[in-house]
């Protein structure tokens, strides 16, 4: 079986770096989001092949050695140059990575194909079942674990106030749950095989974007009150604590 | 590549297109407003343009927002829980647009959806999965735009639509607005401690837009207003592919985007013990559970609690104990409408945004509030 699992590597927040009006996280390395390093894990689970995709710059590389280093085989990187958006990384179309990824997966077919449910950073949960829909694949979504039944798939999901069972015939895609089992901690050998290990880069044609954004940094931030409840115990501060949440209907 | 002309003899240089464009694809050189080739011809500048001097060759022939008369909010279990209805209205005022409240089903309270907001409530009426009904009906009917609240399952099916539609997808948004000139809808998130502006373009067929419980919120009533029920008949559309062989209530803690009060857990805690008397606390408050991403580093808080900037919270409180206050997590609960740190870190940075401040040792302090 031969299994894909799609990742965005995102920026590490605390190497974000805010200022007013702009947010830049192009000096921030990239890591791979949770979901999608159990998605690598639960890939291994069904005794596949995992190969490890992104629609990424050369800044993403990190992040699929990450992947490698958790047993996927082999990384695949189309290759993004971006011009339009000013910061790439924030990616406000899920369609049009939907659609880079699905023309390559259209000739290099996968018997599964993994997505975490959600991004490190945007968490928008858009791109898997998008992907589902162009490559006409049955999809379950927030997948907690699976386990393969003949010709079939069997999931369990977590759809937030419940937890559904879902048969999906072979191929489908995954879109795998923050709450999923994470991956076991890579060895030491494996990250060295993972530094050393070649990545594919191929150029795509990237249709054009449906819709575009900016990152700007609020300038509607809040207005604290910053009182500090003076008290001369811990319960005579809880007290005036509750006092004043009970003021303001908070409880 | 761009698809408007500047006359350059009508031209001021006035500089009204460069504040209309989405893209930030106009500036003015020379005293003459240049198009960069990172236009996309959405068109939101010609409008702007007091002296007619911007031109889109073949715009008749395109469909724009000004062809479609419908704003469609998406109820499948054919009920308004937050007022998103009422969210859509005020959109719907500001461009003289009507809302038509979109259910798949004959389960719905025709008044109820009227008095949140909606003109007419279109019945779907077709075998298949609701979010292929959606599409084919969208398609029929071409609204201007898509709204349903971002929930579980729901936001999936909205992406798959967005694909049968070939139309821009917007998800888990805050809010949503008109650009000038009301060519575009913008659509606002939260991402990486800012707030990130998405412009959505209108194409050639409707922009989908999923909000969040919080950006989904509005008091809209007017039980005096009265409506249209209208079934469309779509008929029979492709099986989703996929069998649901169970489901079963999923008891978990409440997902904080949920919640009107949630704890944060803080590396101030120290220890396991310390955060199990914040989930009996949270249990009694019927309040949810959230961390810092240094608590779950520390191995006192599950990954799955960590609160950052890409999933922002707005409850009515928020108790962030013994949380040091990242820019990233103060990023996601700013927007609360109350913030109390409870720390005895002198440089705690949850002070800065949060409005009563407790100086006590976050341990100490959980434990008072449980004998109250």
């Amino acid at each position: 079986m031969r299994a894909v699992v799609c990742v965005r590597p995102v920026p590490v927040q605390a190497q974000v770096v805010f200022s007013m009006g702009a947010v830049d996280g192009t000096e921030a390395e990239r890591q791979l989001a949770p979901a999608e390093a159990a998605a690598v894990a639960m890939a291994r689970g069904l005794g596949a092949e995992v190969s490890v995709l992104s629609w990424t710059g050369p800044e993403g590389e990190a992040a699929l050695r990450q992947a490698l280093a958790l047993g996927a085989t082999g990384a695949v990187r189309l290759h993004r140059p971006d011009p339009l958006a000013e910061e790439p990384w924030l990616d406000p179309d899920p369609g049009r990575t939907a659609r880079v990824l699905s023309a390559y997966l259209r000739d290099h077919p996968a018997e599964v194909i993994l997505c975490g449910a959600a991004s490190g950073d945007q968490g928008r949960a858009a791109v898997g079942p998008m992907l589902a829909e162009l490559l006409g694949l049955p999809v379950a979504t927030g997948v907690l674990s699976v386990r393969r039944e003949a010709e079939s798939l069997l999931a369990e999901c977590d759809h937030g106030a419940s937890r559904v069972t879902v048969r999906l015939g072979i191929p489908a895609l995954l879109t795998v749950s923050v709450d999923a089992p994470p991956p076991a901690r890579p060895s030491v050998m494996a990250l060295a095989r993972a530094m050393r290990a070649p990545l594919e880069t191929v150029e795509v044609e990237a249709p054009p974007p449906l819709l575009t954004g900016h990152a700007l940094v609020s300038a509607e931030r809040r207005r604290p009150l910053r009182e500090t409840l003076e008290a001369s115990g811990v319960e005579e501060a809880c007290h005036l604590l509750m006092a004043r949440l009970r003021e303001r209907r908070v409880l | 590549m761009a698809e408007i002309e500047v006359v350059a003899s009508r031209c001021t240089g006035c500089g009204e297109c460069v504040a209309a464009c989405p893209f930030w694809a106009i500036e003015v050189v020379g005293g003459v407003a240049v198009i960069a080739e990172s236009c996309t011809g959405c068109g939101a500048c010609v409008p702007s343009c007091p002296e007619g001097a911007l031109v889109q060759p073949g715009a008749e022939a395109r469909s724009t927002l000004s062809g479609r008369r419908a704003l469609w909010v998406y109820l499948p279990e054919g009920r308004d829980p937050t007022g998103i209805l009422g969210v859509a209205r005020t959109l719907a005022d500001e461009g003289d647009y009507q809302v038509a409240a979109v259910v798949p089903g004959n389960s719905f309270d025709s008044q109820a959806l009227f008095s949140r907001g909606a003109d007419q409530v279109l019945v779907l009426e077709g075998e298949g999965p609701a979010f292929r009904l959606l599409a084919r009906a969208a398609t029929q009917e071409n609204p201007v735009a898509i709204l349903a609240l971002a929930d579980g399952e729901r936001e999936a099916e909205m992406a798959r639509a967005a694909v049968l539609l070939e139309a821009a997808y917007a998800a888990r948004t805050e809010a949503v607005e008109w650009a000038p000139g009301h060519q575009a809808l913008r659509a606002v998130r939260a991402v990486a401690g800012g707030r990130f502006r998405q412009t959505v373009v209108p194409a050639r067929q409707p922009v989908l837009v999923t909000l969040a419980p919080w950006g989904a919120r509005s008091t809209f009533q007017d039980r005096g207003r009265s409506g249209s029920v209208r079934h469309l008949e779509v008929g029979a559309v492709a099986p989703a592919g996929e069998e649901t062989v169970e489901k079963a209530p999923l008891e978990k803690i409440i997902p904080p985007g949920r919640a009107r009060v949630v704890l944060g857990v803080g590396v101030e805690l120290e220890s396991a013990e310390a955060v199990a008397e914040v989930v009996e606390l949270a249990r009694r408050w019927g309040a949810a559970v959230a961390a810092e991403k240094e608590a779950a580093e520390a191995g006192l808080a599950p990954a799955e609690w960590v609160l950052e900037s890409g999933a922002a919270i707005a409850p009515a409180l928020y108790l962030g104990l013994g949380v040091r206050g990242s820019p990233a997590h103060n990023g996601a609960v700013q927007k609360s409408q109350l913030v109390v740190a409870v720390t005895a870190d002198p440089d705690n940075n949850l002070v800065q945004i949060a409005d009563y401040v407790v100086r006590f040792p976050p341990r100490e302090v959980v434990r008072a509030l449980l004998a109250l």
